[in-house]
């Protein structure tokens, strides 16, 4: 079986708004590097919230609904063009060739975050100045080889954490992998995915 | 680097501390292969010899087997933070405060403690506190002004954010949780 071209960008396509989905039926997955996911007490290993400061803005996920879990095994080659942004003035992208540009990857794990969960954080941190706000946007950062793929960004008072010094972006991302450890889902939950309207431009409102 | 358990500032410590000489009679050698506590003064002393009702005796040892845990957890996280941390030498100052950390867990009823070190190098210790989930994130860092900065999370069962956020200095955090009652 070859890369499933419902993965890929289509000409009708526009980005999603995550500040539109409220329903509690809309998920995230971030895959793994080994399907071993948990701690002793069964919680979720701080292995897997590997921010890397520098990278707080862009925590890697995918938009699940389209992408399916069984998705995770796919894995683009370094350098690939199919990594680039997507543009929606792009074009058509063709499906990538299997062992190319494109490998299938086993014995991966996920876990999940809920969307409504992920937009209504709110983190009122007590620091020795003050009291910071932090919260969460999902930014639907769309690449060549996958529509589906989203980013966690985190914010102070407003402010991209990726703007701020280093202490300031420490703070959050001790805040933000707390967060995600306590909110993560282990197990594949109950989803459905988001309605065509919300990313293709022809597609009609019932 | 050695860190000396925190003296008996608590019923907690000093129970600790008699766990160690319990389960590990004391010579020389013993105190060179568990790097991260001393033992001194005091070890030989039955000091709870005047318990005498069983089920405090119980309470007790069940405290001393918990705080034992937490000792064991910590000396295997700070080996690993050690071998991951090259200015690890620089942090010598900041033994005082790692000292309060232990403190911190000493002194509240943790249960179902794990120690992680993270993919950025900091210490992150998940526990239970009665029905509440605590995340306390240490970072050690010569760069920050006081050398370590920690993050104390509370999520309450069926809350999605925090009740709870507190970063800073440890000594910061730790004097919050006093003021507030936490800590006593």
């Amino acid at each position: 079986m070859g890369y499933p071209e419902r993965l890929l960008p289509q000409p009708n396509y526009c980005p999603i708004q995550f500040v539109e989905f409220q329903s509690e039926s809309y998920f995230l997955l971030r895959h793994t590097q080994t399907p071993e996911l948990t701690d002793s007490e069964g919680k979720l290993k701080a292995d897997y919230v590997a921010f890397q400061s520098d990278h707080l803005g862009d925590y890697s996920t995918n938009l699940l609904g389209v992408f399916a879990p069984e998705d995770i095994k796919w894995h683009f080659v370094p350098d690939s063009h199919y990594l680039r942004p997507w543009r929606s003035e792009d074009g058509p992208v063709e499906v990538p060739t299997l062992g190319e540009e494109v490998i299938e990857v086993d014995n991966r794990g996920c876990f999940y975050l809920q969307v409504s969960v992920l937009i209504k954080a709110e983190i009122d941190v007590t620091t020795s100045t003050g009291v910071e706000r932090v919260t969460c946007k999902i930014l639907h950062t769309a690449v060549r080889g996958n529509f589906w793929h989203c980013s966690l960004r985190w914010y102070v008072n407003d402010i991209d954490a990726q703007t701020l010094g280093k202490g300031p972006r420490s703070r959050i991302l001790k805040a933000a992998r707390s967060f995600i450890i306590n909110n993560a889902l282990l197990v594949e939950p109950s989803y459905q995915a988001i309605p065509p309207q919300a990313y293709s431009s022809t597609a009609t409102n019932a | 680097m050695v860190l000396d358990a925190p003296s008996a500032h608590s019923a907690g410590m000093l129970y600790g501390r008699q766990e160690v000489v319990a389960n590990t009679p004391y010579q020389k050698s013993n105190e060179d292969r568990r790097p991260y506590y001393r033992f001194d003064g005091g070890f030989y002393n039955s000091s709870y010899s005047h318990v005498s009702n069983p089920v405090q005796e119980r309470q007790i040892q069940e405290a001393m087997r918990r705080i034992q845990g937490i000792l064991d957890k910590f000396n295997t996280a700070a080996n690993q933070l050690q071998k991951l941390n090259k200015a690890w030498e620089k942090f010598e100052p900041i033994v005082p405060s790692l000292n309060l950390f232990l403190k911190v867990l000493f002194g509240l009823p943790f249960t179902q403690v794990v120690m992680e070190v993270t993919p950025e190098a900091s210490l992150l210790v998940k526990a239970k506190l009665h029905s509440q989930t605590v995340y306390i994130d240490l970072n050690f860092d010569p760069e920050l002004d006081e050398g370590n900065e920690v993050m104390w999370n509370v999520y309450q069962p069926g809350l999605t954010n925090p009740v709870e956020s507190l970063a800073g200095p440890i000594e910061f955090v730790v004097s919050k949780l006093v003021q507030q009652g936490t800590l006593k």
